[in-house]
C-alpha cells in the first residue's frame, strides 16, 4: 500500500520503484507485485523493503480472522459463479 | 514526512480480505495449468534457492517468518468484489514439501488435490495431510486428453479417501471446468462451516 509520501515521489522515482508506488496506490500483496512486474520473488521482496524503509510504502498483515464466516465464503462462490 | 496510507478516493485503505483455496499435486498433473487458466494475474512459479539477501528480509518481520532454501508454488489470484480476493497457492504434492503445507493451509477454505489417475501414488501424501489437518479438501482427477483411465470409485478405493470427500473429474487446460472445481471445494467448506 503506498504512502502520501510514495505518491507524492512517484515523478522523481524509477524503473521498478516508481511501477511498484503505482501498483501499490490500491492494496496489493508482494506475490501480486512480482507477479504483475514479472520479478522473482525474492526480489519483489527486497524492492518492496527498500520502499517501506523509505517510508514510501506501507505492510500490513491481511485479517484473516473472516474469512472462514458462511457469508464470506458465499460470496466467493457468486463471485466465481458469475465469472463462470 | 507522511507516511499515512494513501486512500484513493472511494478504494478502501484496507487491504482486500483475503481468502485462500489450496491446489496440491504432483509435478505435471496440471496444477500450474488449473492455476493460470483462471487466475487474472500471470502466474507466478517459483522454484528457487533464496540468497542472505532474503534472509535479512525475513528478520524484519514484514513478511512471515518462515526460512526456506527452496520455495515451489505456483501463486494466482481472482478478484471477487471490492472486500475480497481469492488467492490460489498451488503446491507440489511430494512428501518433501510437506513443511510448506501447514504455512500454505493455514486460513485456507479448502484444497483441491489433482490427480493423474495413471500416477496415483504422488498425491498420496497431500490427501493424507489435509484428512488430518481437517481441512476441507476435493479430489479431482485431470483428464488427460478426455480420457479416465480407471474409474472414479477405483480411484477413491485406492486413495481410500471417505466416502463423503466428493471426487471429480475436470480438465485442467478449461477455465470453466477449473472454476466449476473450485466451486465444489467452496461448497464442501461452505458445508463444513454452516455444519
Amino acid at each position: 500500500m503506498t504512502t502520501w509520501d510514495g505518491r507524492a515521489s512517484i515523478d522523481r522515482l524509477t524503473y521498478e520503484h516508481r511501477d511498484i508506488v503505482e501498483l501499490c496506490l490500491r492494496p496489493n500483496s508482494v506475490a501480486e507485485v512480482a507477479a504483475h512486474l514479472h520479478l522473482h520473488l525474492g526480489v519483489a521482496r527486497v524492492v518492496v523493503a527498500d520502499l517501506v524503509a523509505l517510508g514510501y510504502l506501507l505492510v500490513r498483515q491481511a485479517d484473516h480472522s473472516a474469512t472462514k464466516e458462511v457469508h464470506i465464503i458465499e460470496r466467493v462462490i457468486r463471485g466465481l459463479t458469475a465469472i463462470r | 514526512m507522511d507516511s499515512q496510507p494513501f486512500a484513493d478516493g472511494a478504494v478502501a485503505t484496507r487491504p482486500p480480505l483475503p481468502v485462500k483455496i489450496v491446489i496440491a499435486g504432483g509435478f505435471g498433473v496440471g496444477k500450474t495449468t488449473a492455476v493460470s487458466q483462471v487466475s487474472e494475474i500471470p502466474v507466478l512459479t517459483t522454484e528457487a534457492p533464496m540468497t542472505e539477501v532474503a534472509a535479512d528480509i525475513d528478520r524484519t518481520g514484514h513478511v512471515p517468518a518462515k526460512v526456506t532454501t527452496t520455495v515451489a508454488l505456483d501463486f494466482g489470484c481472482i478478484t471477487i468484489d471490492e472486500e475480497i480476493k481469492l488467492y490460489l497457492f498451488g503446491t507440489p504434492g511430494q512428501d518433501r514439501f510437506g513443511f510448506m503445507w501447514r504455512d500454505l493451509t493455514e486460513g485456507a477454505l479448502g484444497a483441491l488435490v489433482i490427480v493423474d489417475s495413471r500416477r496415483l501414488d504422488d498425491c498420496y501424501a497431500a490427501v493424507d495431510y489435509f484428512e488430518r489437518a481437517d481441512v476441507p479438501f476435493v479430489v479431482a482427477v485431470n483428464l488427460f486428453d478426455g480420457l479416465l483411465t480407471h474409474h472414479l470409485n477405483d480411484v477413491r478405493w485406492a486413495l481410500a479417501v471417505d466416502e463423503e470427500i466428493p471426487i471429480i473429474t475436470f480438465d485442467a487446460r478449461d477455465r470453466g471446468s477449473v472454476l466449476d472445481a473450485l466451486l465444489t471445494v467452496l461448497h464442501r467448506s461452505l458445508a463444513r462451516v454452516a455444519g
